[in-house]
């Protein structure tokens, strides 16, 4: 008989790997949704407690669907949620512009703001598929697959967001 | 938008470069790029994926969870294990009653244990053991520090997240805070698991481990950990009694006039400082003291 002991969740180093492997993204997700850091790593730590209640009846190659399943449905239990913040890198200048140049720098912050503010006003929905595509690097496929829904819905969704955004940000430019 | 199959391929990193050359010249890509490259500069706050696996850890080591094993899909059988749920539940909830004590901050609390064994437990720490089994097994899982004075008796196990101690009857101070492993044997000899390796400490010997650093082992001298002896606490407890302890702590000679030594006091005082620790059994009460001679107080009621 095959030990599969070694494979479940319920082995430590299983479970650590998986953890490292998922739970920033988790954390990403999860902030997306409710815009507040500490109630994003209670979320990660509460679904990863119920992963490892759960360790021996999961299948590891569904756990990460789970895992995500399970943040999702916390969060649902709890509608209220803050505004997403976003902050944002230093820009790579490219186009000749000086980097100094206070006029740009000023733009570039109110152009910064305008599009956080633009993004907290997504749906939830949207937001969330837009972030988990820009920030995160996700493929549509690996969206549908954490957000268990089809990729056509992801599509929609980001089709909605990008609307939506260019409305709100009509021809501003940094 | 006019080139939607465009615009989702272009963002799902799909264009061949043709298709996207052909794509950067439409009014949607001139729109969208600002959007779609400066959202890629945002970024979610900063998540400590070590400190927060520390914490599920310990949840789930202290027992708080248990992972549950899965029950098959018919009815009956769910029904049968139910039934074995509950006898063993009850089963379990004897045999293994576990009983748990936790600190918060600036908090210590002594603790007798079944053999008359004591613990002070120092703040932030927990500790949990099964006083059904307490006879056959006496260990504890202590997550934080602790200071123990054990009885004589069959062995004495002290189990942490960094390594184990053991001993037979004796009296050490056991830290374990997030990957730091100290050991301090004050009486008798105990026995330090860490990783793979063992060490034997003897009376006024200290261990000294973390995970990166080579362990070691020192020799010091206090009698007590300092952080166990800094406060005593008192709860309705007559005046004279909490008299007796502030002589004994301060090595003091005090005196009362006019005061009544059956009356309760509920608080505690610092060891660190006389004056404060004066003031803070004196106010409550409504009493004065002054200092007559050296070494010698006077307690009275105006």
């Amino acid at each position: 008989m095959k030990d599969t002991s070694k494979e479940n969740l319920c082995n430590e180093q299983v479970f650590r790997e998986f953890y490292k492997h998922h739970s920033r993204n988790l954390f990403n997700f999860m902030y997306y949704k409710c815009g507040n850091s500490e109630q994003a790593s209670d979320y990660v730590q509460e679904s990863f407690i119920r992963i490892f209640e759960n360790c021996s009846k999961i299948i590891p190659s569904k756990a990460k669907s789970f895992l995500f399943t399970t943040a999702n449905n916390l969060f649902l239990n709890v509608k209220k949620h803050d505004k997403v913040k976003l902050s944002y890198k230093e820009q790579q200048v490219s186009d000749g512009i000086e980097k100094e140049d206070p006029h740009f720098i000023l733009r570039e912050k109110e152009y910064m703001e305008q599009l956080q503010n633009a993004i907290a006003n997504l749906t939830d929905a949207q937001r969330e598929v837009f972030l988990l595509n820009r920030i995160d690097d996700k493929k549509y496929r690996e969206i549908a697959e954490i957000l268990n829904i089809s990729q056509k819905a992801v599509e929609k969704r980001m089709m909605g967001a990008l609307i939506k955004l260019r409305e709100a940000l009509g021809d501003n430019k940094v | 938008m006019e080139n939607r199959d465009q615009i989702l391929k272009w963002l799902n990193g799909e264009l061949t470069p043709e298709e996207l050359a052909d794509f950067k010249i439409t009014k949607d890509y001139q729109q969208l790029k600002p959007i779609v490259e400066n959202s890629s500069h945002f970024e979610a706050p900063a998540f400590d994926e070590d400190a927060n696996y520390r914490k599920l850890k310990e949840i789930m080591d202290n027992g708080e969870v248990e992972s549950k094993e899965s029950f098959g899909r018919f009815m009956y059988l769910k029904i049968a294990a139910v039934l074995v749920v509950v006898l063993a539940t009850g089963m379990f909830f004897f045999l293994n009653k576990q009983e748990r004590i936790s600190t918060g901050t600036a908090e210590i609390t002594l603790l007798d244990l079944p053999d008359e064994s004591s613990i002070i437990l120092n703040s932030d720490s927990r500790i949990s053991y099964q006083p059904e089994i307490w006879g056959s097994e006496r260990t504890i899982k202590l997550v934080g520090e602790a200071f123990f004075k054990v009885e004589t008796g069959g062995d004495f196990t002290v189990k942490t997240e960094n390594g184990k101690v053991k001993v037979v009857g004796t009296a050490f101070n056991v830290r374990s805070r997030n990957d730091e492993f100290r050991v301090w044997c004050y009486e008798g000899a105990v026995k330090v698991s860490f990783g793979d390796k063992e060490f034997l400490l003897k009376e006024r010997q200290a261990f000294f481990g973390t995970q990166d650093t080579i362990s070691k082992v020192l020799k010091f001298n206090e009698e007590i950990p300092v952080w166990a002896i800094q406060e005593s606490t008192f709860e309705a407890v007559p005046l004279r009694e909490v008299i007796r302890e502030l002589e004994e702590q301060f090595d003091i000679e005090i005196s009362t006039k006019n005061v009544n030594l059956e009356q309760l006091f509920t608080g505690s005082f610092s060891h660190s400082d006389m004056e404060l620790a004066l003031k803070a059994v004196t106010v409550p009460l409504q009493l004065q003291y002054v200092t007559e001679a050296d070494k010698k107080i006077v307690l009275y009621e105006e």
